[in-house]
């Protein structure tokens, strides 16, 4: 008995031992994924928003989304700090950094918040269906007849952005900005925000272009602008960049890991599951303890 | 189960269920109530009085010149034009610091005077294609240069690598489309003028930044958005517009067009009043005041029914919507039916077409106040729907609607009058064209701009007023009554004489009145004592001689004799249109009718009129009732003149007003005659009267006039160039008999 | 492997509709009446779930705590089939038909919590399979199929004869029927003990692989996950205190069942059966402890912030002091102490799992707080209320339970 319970801890040990070790093993080899090298992206310049809100308008007209509870050239509602939700996908929050400008005013800092349709989107890998992908157009794309609304997407997004329609009984959908998928997947087509820009804040083109040009602009105006731009390496790059004059961290952007969302995940499912070798390995050593166990057991009856 | 536990588990289902009907009822928000249909006004049915109305609604004016021709208005039309174009993309660009670029030009800068297109619209496809939320911008082209300074590379700050470019290459040559992949990081048009605009704005702190400030919001198509069943009521309407804009009708509720009163900043002794107004206590010498004859008059009051005392304001559903934002110009309202449409009109149509007022909505009031058209304001009549260049150079020119000077926010209409004390913001021509209007930077520019503060813009920039129709300038009530008098016509071809009206003088570009003005205005109001041995001034600007404040402002006197309360020393209102009124009193009399008669139908009209403002009036201490005794007194009016300005060149010249300028000597008696200016031809540069006279107007009296404001007049002892100016003494007077080199 | 002996339905032997029952169905009732406000107003009309905080009590009670207090099927099954200790087989039929219900349970708290409750069917054609929650999806339904066919000669013990009888006098349709089903019950019943095997060894593996894909969910956002809870090894964490909460439910469950109707209680093989949780919860225990030291965050515990102190609750509470209790065999002898101690070990793994999924969740952008509404709760109790009640209703009609425990002694 003593010696049974010894024996059978140890192959409990050494099973849950294998699957452990076994993770960080195949991670280089089990994850492979690239982004897509063609992506579009918009490049943001925080020092140029004038906060006017056409973006949110002009999404909202391109999206079709119903019609918002304030006007959107009412600009009283920059007071408050809002999030993308389910009927709008981009917003404008204002930031007062304490910066001042020629007449000693508070300068205001004005953030356009959307998806950042990350290169290695955590949302994409963590979708139960596959609902939402990485476009290789850039765009992180929601297939709303593949969704469950187990919203295990919004609980993955590190920029806390897809959002749901809880009031909708039987057919809520996942909401977030759509990078205009149907638009820019056209010759010569803008997002709609990109589009509607009356100081091209935004700048919409080939991320790698985006990224020179982010550079270009920080070498061309020592001093303008803080010498990152956020984006181009935070959870392994996004499509959507960010220039600013303010320090990120005081315009409410997160200080976000390197490493893309999904890469501890992915890399311990294909550790585990590359030729099912985990579960198979488990079986075939848990068969063997049935067998060995049951015949001493057998053998044990036999004698009594 | 044991009956009890059942009969509780049963209570306990029953509460449950209870309550989740009740949280679901709750939530769904209780039913609402339908609202009770307005109560119909009890004397006066607005809709019997429609059909009772047989002539159809007048067509609207025709967009053409006075003389057939189509109108065009000129240099709108030049300026779109050439805004529409889209020259060749412009790759390269000249590398070169603004120093550099400085250095390499020498003298050869760019200068205000080399400026070709002084007005620019800022309108492309290539923008319009981006985003069609807004109209395009009017823009001041040379305003700006002159505010810079001539400093033209302020904007145009780089040029193209060709070597035949200009240095002030236009905006659209280099910046086209956004996000052009060969060029990335060259801004698109549209960026390219918002940032260079908003960003000089920003850093000069000065000039507009908001989206509204410069553009008008493009009104959506409301094809889709009115859902209306077919011939819908008015009220039907009012409800479907509200359904999207109940702010909007909030915002009126409260504003001059809706209760026709309000604040009233600028008259004096009731600058903290909000409370004066047409509807109550203003009065005036054309139709002389509402109160009793409210059918007649609100047919262009912005809502329906407004038939006498009890009007309900509140009453949202009773707004007119489409008065002012009809755009098919096909809405009219019955001229005797409180302000009820035709009842021909297809609303719906009307309804699916709103946008923006044009002069035509502002117009079929504004311009046509005291019971036709040009009879009331000097500066306003129906050629502006469609005037020339030469008649105003706003609207003629440039295609002005009335709301781009009469700023608008929240349906209050900015823009003052003599003749009402309500105003909801003011406007003056300095605020697009600035203290400095004479941009040109010139020696005369230098001298135009210091006459800024001694003289309203329109004085020497509309030399005469009513200059393409003829205005009403007398009326006289006391002659009303004479059916048998036949009205004839004046060189004009306007009639004399109106029995329900009186006796009219109408002159078409008539010289104004001048005075100084400070913005504030005396009144007499219903109610105030007068003097009915004097002239009874109803409304007098305030200003003087020797008040920095004050500036000499054209006006148009209007006079004319009216009824006044013997006994009670008050301006009598009149019960003119109406059961019991005067003309229907004296209508139903045969002609020739006998003084007798129109004594009492005057005596019945006044004691009714009287009975109806102290009505509205009910805090008013001096109105009385009618005595019974009626006395005729002369009253006089001014009335501002701002619109019809003309073309620059039509602006009074020097000579035209300083006599000491007219002769042989002019400018050379200060400056030395070397630059290549012909200083007697700059002085007798200006309106020219002969031209305007060969053009058909009448203005023959003027031609070849000096002292053209009367200085003496005006305070001071002569031309100020002489005599010296009203608060310093200018350093001319001892120079008068100089010689010229 | 079959365990015919001595079960037996508990029909007749006890009353059905106890005061507890009772309770139980009032509380089914009412978390009724909220799932069917839910599929009125939507989510957001029961729940206060919100764009924070997407998950909230319904996936850290009913989903992740469920799945992990089913553990006592596969670890009781592992226990006394693959590791031959089959003194244990009296227990091993309730915890089987525990997990069954509980994982019947977790898949209908998920059609309620998923927006979409008719899609749920979608995973089985739409694969990713980079996607932790399809790995768990699959192996919960796999599972859930596997648990059934456990049950199955349970079942099939009880119908194999008398099926016939009970219908002999319906018309002919009626009874084709129910030939057909007893010959195929029958048939089950005959053959089904030989392939047995390979359900019960694929029961532990497709277990041991979602009880730690649970754990692997929030490792997609290390960003939003407080640093307390959120380690590589998580997934390791989940699975070992799954396997240490087996048999503490299975005590729990079975001493509840016993009081319930009122037979007696099998002590000794529960009391055997917990020292093996010595070493399972203390494994847990010295893995959770290492982690937090490993990683340098424990001063954390001691911050006084809820998390703090929550994560202070989970270990004291809910894995040392039971721990320790378990260590004296007058503890592990007696009812009432080996109750309470496998209480608190469930307790520890409901809070650390409600901890990992709620506690440690922290959204960079609140919206709001989170804090389970009413609604979410009464659904909540309402699953539980019902999942007693069927278990009651199958141990009342089937043969499950060793009634007396008479027959096993003797």
């Amino acid at each position: 008995m003593e010696l049974n319970r010894r024996r059978f801890l140890g192959l409990t040990g050494a099973a849950l031992g294998a699957g452990a070790l076994g993770k960080p093993n195949r991670a280089s080899a089990a994850r492979n994924y690239q982004p897509p090298p063609d992506a579009f992206g918009c490049l943001v310049d925080l020092s140029v928003c004038v906060g006017c809100r056409k973006c949110e308008q002009a999404c909202n007209q391109v999206n079709h989304l119903p019609e918002p509870q304030r006007p959107f050239d009412d600009l009283t509602v920059l007071d408050d700090k809002r999030r993308p939700d389910a009927e709008a996908f981009t917003v404008i929050n204002r930031y007062y950094t304490g910066r001042r400008d020629e007449r000693n005013q508070m300068a205001p800092t004005f953030v356009k918040v959307q998806c950042m349709h990350c290169q290695d989107p955590a949302c994409a890998s963590a979708c139960i269906v596959g609902a939402l992908t990485k476009k290789p157009n850039g765009a992180v794309h929601y297939d709303v007849t593949k969704c469950i609304g187990c919203r295990y997407c919004m609980v993955a997004c590190p920029f806390q952005i897809p959002a749901y329609e809880y009031h909708d009984p039987l057919t809520p959908r996942v909401r977030k900005c759509t990078f205009c998928f149907e638009r820019i997947s056209k010759q010569g087509g803008k997002p709609g925000c990109a589009q509607v820009c009356p100081v091209e804040a935004i700048t919409f083109g080939k991320r790698s272009e985006l990224i020179k040009l982010a550079k270009r602009k920080m070498a061309d105006d020592p001093g303008r602008y803080q010498p990152q731009v956020y984006g181009e390496k935070e959870v392994g790059g996004t499509s959507w960049l960010y220039i600013s004059r303010e320090p990120f961290a005081k315009v409410g952007f997160l200080k976000l890991p390197h490493q893309p969302m999904p890469h501890l995940t992915e890399t311990i499912q294909h550790g585990i599951f590359s030729y099912m070798w985990a579960p198979l390995s488990l079986f075939a050593l848990l068969g063997g303890a049935m067998a060995v166990f049951n015949r001493k057991r057998d053998q044990g009856e036999d004698k009594s | 189960m044991s009956p009890r536990r059942k009969k509780f588990l049963t209570v306990w289902l029953v509460g449950v269920l209870v309550g989740l009907g009740l949280v679901l009822y709750a939530y769904q928000g209780p039913v609402a109530a339908t609202p009770a249909a307005p109560a119909a006004p009890k004397a006066f049915d607005p809709v019997a009085a429609a059909k009772k109305w047989k002539k159809p609604p007048p067509p609207p004016p025709p967009k053409v010149n006075t003389d057939g021709t189509p109108w065009v208005p000129v240099d709108q039309v030049a300026a779109l034009n050439r805004a529409h174009e889209v020259p060749p993309l412009v790759v390269k660009t000249l590398e070169e610091s603004q120093r550099e670029r400085r250095l390499r030009l020498g003298d050869k800068m760019p200068k205000l005077a080399d400026m070709k297109y002084p007005y620019l619209v800022l309108d492309n496809p290539l923008v319009n294609k981006e985003g069609d939320l807004f109209e395009a911008v009017r823009f001041m082209h040379k305003k700006h240069a002159a505010v810079l300074e001539g400093q033209c590379f302020t904007c145009h700050h780089a040029k193209p690598a060709a070597k035949d470019a200009s240095e002030t290459t236009r905006c659209v040559a280099c910046h086209q489309s956004s996000f052009n992949p060969e060029l990335p990081g060259r801004l698109g048009l549209k960026a390219a003028l918002h940032r260079q605009c908003m960003g000089c704005h920003e850093k000069r702190k000065q000039g507009p930044v908001g989206c509204t400030d410069c553009h008008a919001k493009k009104v959506p198509d409301h094809r889709k958005l009115v859902k209306l069943p077919d011939k819908p009521g008015p009220l039907t309407v009012t409800k479907e517009c509200l359904r999207c804009h109940q702010d909007a009708a909030n915002h009126l509720q409260s504003a001059a067009h809706w209760q026709w009163k309000g604040p009233s900043p600028f008259t004096v002794d009731a600058e903290k009043r909000i409370d004066m107004g047409k509807a109550n206590n203003t009065i005036n010498n054309f139709c002389v005041a509402l109160p009793s004859n409210w059918p007649r008059c609100t047919s262009c009051h912005a809502g329906y029914g407004w038939s006498n005392a009890e009007f309900d304001f509140n009453d949202q559903a009773r707004m007119d919507c489409l008065v002012c934002h009809d755009t098919t110009g096909t809405y009219r309202k019955v001229p005797t039916a409180a302000g009820w449409p035709f009842l021909q009109l297809d609303l719906k149509k009307i309804a699916q077409s709103v946008g923006h007022p044009s002069r035509k909505n502002c117009g079929d009031c504004h311009f046509q106040g005291g019971g036709g058209d040009a009879v009331k304001h000097g500066d306003m009549n129906g050629i502006l729907y469609y005037p020339s260049k030469n008649c105003d150079v706003h609207m003629g020119g440039m295609d002005f609607a009335c709301q781009e000077c009469h700023k608008t926010r929240n349906h209050k209409i900015s823009g003052r009058s003599l003749s009402l004390p309500v105003a909801e913001g003011s406007r003056t021509c300095q605020d697009c064209h600035t203290d400095k209007p004479h941009n040109g930077n010139s020696l005369l520019d230098h001298h135009l701009n210091r006459h800024v503060e001694h003289l309203f813009c329109v004085t020497c920039h509309s030399p005469v007023y009513a200059k393409c129709r003829a205005t009403k300038t007398w009326w006289d009530w006391s002659k009303a009554g004479h059916k048998e008098r036949k009205p004839k016509k004046d060189r004009y071809g306007m009639p004399d004489y109106a029995w329900k009206k009186g006796e009219f003088v109408w002159k078409e570009s008539m010289k104004p009145a001048y005075a100084w003005y400070n913005g504030k205005v005396e009144r007499v109001l219903l109610g105030d004592k007068i003097d009915p041995t004097k002239v009874v001034n109803i409304t007098k600007p305030v200003g003087g001689f020797r008040d920095p404040a004050s500036r000499i402002y054209p006006f148009k006197l209007m006079e004319g004799i009216q009824a006044a309360d013997a006994v009670n020393k008050l301006l009598l209102v009149p019960h003119l249109y109406g059961p019991g009124g005067f003309w229907a009193t004296i209508g139903k009399t045969k002609a020739p009718v006998p003084d007798k008669v129109i004594d009492q139908a005057w005596n019945k009209a006044f004691a009714k009129g009287m009975a109806e403002a102290i009505k509205v009036n009910p805090h008013n201490k001096g109105l009385k009732p009618y005595s019974g005794q009626y006395q005729w007194v002369k009253t006089s009016m001014y009335w501002g003149l701002t619109h019809e300005t003309m073309p620059a060149k039509a602006a009074l010249g020097c000579a035209q007003c300083h006599e000491s300028l007219a002769k042989d000597k002019t400018c050379c008696r200060c400056h030395k005659d070397e630059r290549h200016v012909d200083f007697k031809k700059l002085a007798h540069r200006g309106t020219d009267f002969e031209w305007m006279k060969k053009q058909g107007r009448d203005v023959h009296e003027l031609i070849g006039k000096t002292d053209y404001l009367n200085f003496k007049a005006l305070g001071y002892k002569g031309d100020p160039i002489v005599y010296g100016g009203r608060l310093k003494k200018l350093p001319l007077a001892s120079t008068i008999d100089r010689e010229c080199k | 492997m079959s365990a015919h002996s001595h079960a037996a339905p508990l029909q007749g032997k006890a009353r059905f509709w106890s005061p507890g029952a009772l309770v139980m169905a009032a509380l089914a009732i009412t978390g009724f009446m909220f799932v069917v406000a839910r599929y009125i107003g939507g989510l957001g009309a029961v729940s206060h779930l919100s764009q924070s905080h997407p998950w909230g009590l319904w996936i850290g009670v009913d989903v992740a705590s469920g799945v992990a207090l089913a553990a006592g099927g596969f670890t009781t099954a592992a226990l006394a089939h693959i590791f031959g200790r089959h003194a244990y087989e009296p227990v091993v039929r309730p915890a089987l038909l525990t997990a069954l219900l509980g994982y019947v349970f977790v898949s209908l708290a998920l059609v309620v919590d998923i927006g979409r409750s008719w899609a749920i069917w979608k995973p089985m054609i739409f694969w990713n399979p980079n996607s932790v929650l399809f790995e768990v999806a699959m192996c919960v339904m796999i599972y859930t199929a596997v648990l059934h066919a456990e049950f199955l000669p349970v079942v099939a013990e009880r119908f194999a004869n008398g099926f016939k009888a009970s219908l002999a006098n319906r018309s002919w349709p009626v009874v084709a029927i129910a030939e057909a089903a007893e010959g195929l019950l029958a048939f089950l019943n005959r053959n089904l003990g030989k392939v047995m095997w390979v359900f019960i060894i694929a029961g532990v593996v497709l277990s041991c692989m979602h009880q730690s894909g649970l754990g692997s969910l929030l490792l997609i956002a290390p960003t939003k996950m407080h640093a307390l809870w959120y380690t590589p090894i998580l997934p390791l964490l989940f699975l070992t205190s799954a396997i240490a909460v087996g048999f503490p439910m299975v005590v729990f469950e079975n001493t509840l069942v016993s009081a319930s109707f009122d037979l007696e209680d099998e002590m000794d093989i529960l009391s055997r059966m917990v020292r093996i949780t010595i070493v399972l919860l203390g494994i847990y225990g010295a893995l959770k402890i290492g982690d937090v030291v490993a990683r340098g965050v424990w001063p954390l515990i001691f911050d006084g912030s809820v998390q703090g102190r929550s994560f202070a609750v989970e270990m004291l509470f809910g894995v040392i002091i039971p721990w320790v209790m378990l260590l004296f065999p007058k503890v592990r002898n007696h009812r009432t102490p080996l109750f309470i101690a496998s209480c608190m070990i469930v307790g520890g793994v409901i809070v650390n799992r409600m901890n990992v999924f709620l506690v440690a969740f922290q959204p960079p952008y609140p919206v709001q707080s989170y804090f389970p509404s009413v609604g979410e709760l009464a659904i909540t109790a309402g699953f539980i209320a019902v999942l007693m009640l069927a278990y009651r209703f199958t141990v009342y009609y089937l043969p499950v339970l060793s009634p007396a425990g008479k027959e096993a002694n003797s």
